[in-house]
């Protein structure tokens, strides 16, 4: 009977073990501490993160390249991404982002939904005509799914649905498929 | 004290199992979905909310005269299972929800997020809600044909005037189009209210904020026999945009391109006449697009959108204005005759 009490004992011993170094591991994270030399670091790095990013000419769509130093998960991939688009839309000019505008925050749901979330600026400040306003939803939508690993694009402004940007199109839905829906030619009677 | 056999280290150990794998499966909560309603003059609202984005954005709705199924991919739980109302019934059975809506005239249905929730706004036979039908129409033609009511009949004409309030649209220093829209439409309605055949609505006939489905509910309640909506470009051309057609079977109604598609030839005949006396007043680039802007393709007559130039091309003064409604005015009377 000691003998059985002391292999249980010893089991039970093991298993907390066990338990302990799964939960520190799991759990435990590591105080941040800054690299101590970070040139050399950075040197270090030679992956690179490579951006399709779709910009409106008129009312056509074109492609430019853009490589950014590191490898990236999917939600830091994104918000890098979104910036860049930002950025390059500025550079551009191509007329259909508003210039303060800026992201708050950005989010991939279970479903592979990325959902953006602008600031106000991009509502209250947008200024375009039709063509103007479905450019700006294809060039985001394009530029998103064509580089990350998501299903559809959700616009927030200010952490909020909004039904409109531009008062043509609504945005009040994942935009790839708003934008099937807005060139859908469908059955003639 | 500690008198353990074989026999109960095997079941300690299998309680401890079935005690882990229900903590699991307690912790992926059970989607649901919550019923509320409400009901204003000619419309009920009913709203299906949920937990789940997927359970909501992957269901189906069919719609047959008063019944309402809606199909979802999943199984919920329904809160509550019964609702004590006269305005509708429904069953719940397996993936799907049944609702039988008293007096259903037609459905629009809205997918939000945060919560994730179906909105089914069911406009029921009402004074307010539902003009009267017209009167029934001789066999064998198209249904656009059949609404084709006499030219001695008074038609409606809804005249939407893009933007308002906060939204200016395209704007320069001196001029928005919010307001450039308005002045516009309002000439057209003064010149069309004339014609003692024409009842002239606006969406709006001041500066005021109004969203997309706004603007939608506003012109279908008024039955309209034409229906156009009046925005700027922001180049120095005039765009005429149509409809693109019917969508495919199965497709929810929220915008309701259904109903446009009937009416896609008499639409594009509507551009072509506006077009022409455009180009007669203004020498300018006319282009004719396609594509389902919702505040047209909702529409159930011929629809158009037209953009006018820029104010930064055109000076929209007084005379301007006059001539680009006398135009406008022309095809819509070309089209009537």
């Amino acid at each position: 009977m000691g003998l059985r009490i002391i292999v249980f004992s010893v089991i039970l011993i093991l298993l907390l073990g066990i338990g302990a170094g799964v939960f520190y591991f799991y759990y435990h994270e590591e105080p941040v501490t800054k690299p101590l030399i970070t040139e050399t670091k950075e040197a270090i790095v030679q992956n690179y993160t490579y951006f399709k990013i779709y910009y409106p000419v008129g009312s056509k769509m074109e492609i430019i390249e853009k490589k950014v130093p590191g490898l990236m998960n999917q939600t830091k991939k994104a918000e890098t991404l979104i910036k860049e688009y930002l950025r390059v839309s500025r550079e551009l000019d191509t007329g259909i982002i508003p210039p303060d505008t800026d992201i708050l925050g950005v989010y991939i749901s279970d479903d592979g939904t990325l959902y953006l979330d602008f600031n106000t600026s991009l509502k209250d400040n947008f200024t375009g005509d039709v063509t103007d306003e479905y450019m700006l939803l294809k060039s985001i939508s394009d530029t998103m799914i064509s580089n990350l690993e998501i299903e559809d694009v959700v616009i927030l402004v200010n952490h909020k649905e909004v039904e409109t940007i531009g008062g043509h199109f609504y945005v009040n839905r994942p935009i790839k498929e708003l934008l099937r829906i807005y060139t859908e030619t469908g059955t003639q009677p | 004290m500690f008198n353990l056999t074989k026999k109960h280290l095997i079941i300690y150990s299998a309680i401890i199992l079935v005690f882990i794998s229900h903590i699991t499966s307690f912790a992926l909560p059970a989607k649901y979905i919550k019923i509320r309603y409400s009901k204003s003059d000619g419309l009920v609202r009913i709203v299906l909310e949920s937990n789940s984005y997927n359970l909501i954005r992957k269901s189906k709705v069919f719609t047959s005269y008063s019944l309402v199924k809606i199909a979802f991919h999943d199984y919920f739980v329904l809160e509550p299972e019964e609702i004590e109302t006269p305005l509708f019934e429904f069953n719940h059975k397996g993936k799907n929800l049944y609702f039988n809506i008293k007096e259903l005239k037609w459905i629009k249905l809205l997918r939000l997020d945060n919560p994730p929730r179906l909105v089914l706004d069911a406009i029921v036979e009402g004074k307010e809600a539902v003009p009267p039908k017209p009167p029934a129409p001789p066999e064998g033609k198209k249904e656009s044909e059949q609404e084709r009511k006499p030219v001695t009949e008074k038609r409606t004409i809804v005249i939407d005037p893009g933007h308002g309030g906060k939204d200016l649209g395209i704007y320069n220093p001196s001029k928005s189009e919010k307001d450039i829209v308005l002045r516009i439409a309002r000439k057209l309605r003064r010149s069309l209210s004339r014609n003692k055949y024409a009842k002239v609505v606006l969406t709006r006939s001041y500066n005021k904020d109004l969203g997309i489905l706004k603007r939608i509910m506003i012109a279908r309640k008024a039955n309209p026999g034409l229906f156009i909506s009046i925005h700027l470009t922001s180049s120095n051309s005039v765009k005429i945009y149509t409809a693109l057609g019917r969508n495919p079977e199965g497709r929810e109604s929220y915008l309701l391109s259904e109903s446009q598609s009937k009416f896609i030839n008499e639409s594009r005949r509507f551009a072509e006449a506006i077009g022409d006396s455009l180009k007669g007043v203004l020498d300018i680039e006319i282009s004719y697009e396609s594509l389902n802007i919702p505040v047209i393709s909702s529409m159930n007559c011929p629809a158009v959108l037209v953009e006018l130039p820029g104010p930064d091309f055109l000076d929209y003064n007084r005379k301007n204005i006059a001539l680009i409604s006398k135009a406008i005015e022309e095809a819509i009377l070309t089209l009537w005759d």
